[in-house]
């Protein structure tokens, strides 16, 4: 990672007095010149504070040494047709040798806005007609690629901070549930040998409780059978529940180290299956379950699952016993993608609990079995597909959570087809 | 249990390799409670459990259990040298961790673990496997080897 490395700040109009270094790559010497001029006549910049110093090279492997050697180019105007290179290829190859520059392309040709678009696809932050080129144009183009290009690093950079402090979370959790454990077993184990020496030493005080005066038999028989056995249950069923919360929490963190497998997946086929796992739980609430037909989509099918499995789980764990339990999965599409729902006619969410539904280790304010991850992972899967999970909910009337997965996979994702 | 089933495992050293001081005193507590009065060897690291197998390439038959999440050289570590090794390949091996993952069971078995067991600890399933490995390394041993005569009850031997 190149985190150290500072925006271009050069770019920044108005602040900046050093002056503006250009890369012009251009093998026609007419064309080059036209750009100097243009260039060099007026100032660039805000009010004409800002010099400008053009570095020009004929042949594209010049252009790319000259920004191994010079640091300080804040900027690269590209001609498309160079005698060593030709095509969009060129724009390309810059951005992965040097991302950090901006790149304007220069063409002589007419730029349609599909060519152009397929350039700023490429890397190009802009492109310039040759034939339609003006000072002011030129201007505008080159200071506006330098503001959008540093926004960009910019960004770059905090997403590979994002990231990082993912990663560190996720090792974080994982350490901590594994270090919280130990001293735990240490907890349930020794409370047990505890109980153990209470069996051995009941017996033994029954023998001699003769020998005590009854106030002090009274005493030691209470607390042997009473008051001692209390203590030891609630700390014997703290410690269960502190496991429970620790494997729970190292689960949360297993999520976002998984290597997800995209694939076709028939939804209404997954969603069938996950209702049959539950068929039980379904049983004995009363709950009458109607999936709608549903599309395919592109998705890691463990995760899709998981994600079916916890909103359901959910519908059911808050359902209304005062009424007849409903649930109902459907799925419409949008622009970007499927969403899916599950509609509940169950207590609903209090409004107070509206911003904590998605936290890990909260739950309703009606209590209900679990250990409250269900909808943090939920979440955490969703967005991993790059989609989201939201819901809406009428407090004593039910509930309807959404999420969506998009028709694209992420950028650095392959659809493995190998079933 | 029978007194034949005792003598039978008596053969056996148990080697613990457990660096908490605490789960090794759960251990050694709940095999007792179990019937198992092996002679039982602790040692607080990997190492030293490396150093002393090393050291005893007797006749004696031995038993680890072993724990994965130590400092130093950790039990996955012990398993894959014990595992690698022709002297002491044929030791049977408890796996006895904190660690819940299915890959890393999966991991363990690989390597030639017999038994993986997670933390906290069902006893009885865990004297169970003790009592099996017992039962099979005596067999192990009919060809030609000689019964240990040890009877002395539960000799610890810490090493720290």
């Amino acid at each position: 990672m190149n985190g150290g490395n500072p925006a271009p700040d050069s770019g920044r109009p108005g602040k900046i007095t050093a002056p503006l270094n250009i890369l012009l790559i251009e093998d026609n010497t007419i064309d080059a010149e036209m750009v100097g001029r243009l260039l060099g006549r007026q100032r660039l910049g805000i009010k004409g504070s800002q010099p400008t110093n053009v570095i020009h090279v004929g042949y594209f492997q010049q252009g790319l040494e000259v920004l191994s050697q010079n640091k300080n180019i804040d900027i690269v105007i590209l001609d498309l047709h160079l005698p060593d290179g030709e095509g969009r290829g060129l724009v390309q190859r810059l951005n992965e040798q040097h991302s950090d520059v901006p790149v304007v392309v220069m063409t002589g040709l007419d730029v349609d806005e599909s060519m152009g678009v397929e350039l700023v696809r490429q890397g190009a932050e802009d492109y310039v007609s040759k034939d339609a080129i003006t000072e002011n144009s030129l201007q505008r183009s080159i200071r506006y690629a330098i503001e959008r290009r540093s926004l960009g690093n910019q960004l770059k950079q905090q997403s590979e901070i994002l990231k990082e402090n993912n990663r560190e979370l996720e090792s974080f959790a994982y350490i901590a549930s594994h270090d919280l454990r130990a001293p735990l077993i240490n907890i349930k184990g020794f409370a047990s040998e505890l109980k153990h020496a209470i069996d051995d030493l009941t017996p033994l005080l029954k023998k001699y409780s003769d020998k005590m005066q009854p106030g002090e038999r009274a005493s030691v028989t209470g607390l042997l059978s009473k008051n001692i056995p209390q203590a030891l249950g609630f700390i014997q069923s703290s410690a269960d529940k502190m496991n429970t919360l620790i494997s729970a929490l190292l689960q949360y963190s297993r999520l976002g180290k998984r290597k997800l497998a995209y694939e076709k997946i028939d939804a209404n086929e997954l969603v069938r299956r996950c209702i049959e796992t539950i068929q039980h739980q379904i049983r004995s609430s009363g709950a009458r379950v109607i999936a709608e037909p549903l599309p395919e989509i592109i998705a890691d099918r463990l995760s899709i699952e998981q994600v079916f499995s916890n909103l359901l789980d959910n519908s059911i764990k808050y359902l209304d016993p005062r009424r007849a339990g409903e649930i109902r999965i459907a799925a419409m599409e949008d622009k970007k993608g499927t969403i899916f729902s599950v509609t509940d006619n169950g207590v609903g969410i209090a409004e107070d609990d509206a911003q904590k539904v998605f936290e890990i280790f909260r739950r309703g304010a009606v209590s209900a079995p679990g250990e409250g991850i269900g909808l943090a992972n939920t979440r955490a899967i969703v967005r991993r597909h790059d989609g989201d999970v939201w819901f809406e909910s009428v407090h004593g009337k039910g509930s309807t959570f959404f999420f969506n997965i998009p028709f694209e996979l992420p950028p650095d994702k392959d659809l493995n087809n190998d079933e | 249990m029978t007194n034949e089933k005792r003598n039978e495992n008596q053969a056996v050293t148990i080697l613990l390799v457990e660096d908490d001081p605490g789960h090794a005193e759960l251990v050694k507590l709940n095999l007792k409670r179990g019937g198992i009065d092996n002679e039982l060897i602790h040692f607080e690291n990997g190492q030293k459990v490396l150093e002393f197998l090393a050291q005893h390439k007797s006749d004696k038959k031995y038993l680890v259990i072993l724990d994965i999440n130590m400092p130093g050289i950790n039990g996955l570590q012990v398993l894959n040298k014990l595992k690698s090794n022709d002297t002491t390949r044929n030791i049977p091996i408890i796996i006895l961790t904190t660690a819940t993952e299915q890959r890393e069971a999966d991991y363990c078995y690989e390597l030639g673990c017999n038994v993986f067991i997670t933390k906290p600890v069902d006893y009885e399933t865990f004297c169970e496997a003790i009592h099996e490995l017992g039962a099979f390394l005596k067999i192990a041993k009919i060809s030609g080897s000689k019964k240990s005569d040890r009877t002395e009850q539960n000799q610890y031997v810490v090493y720290y």
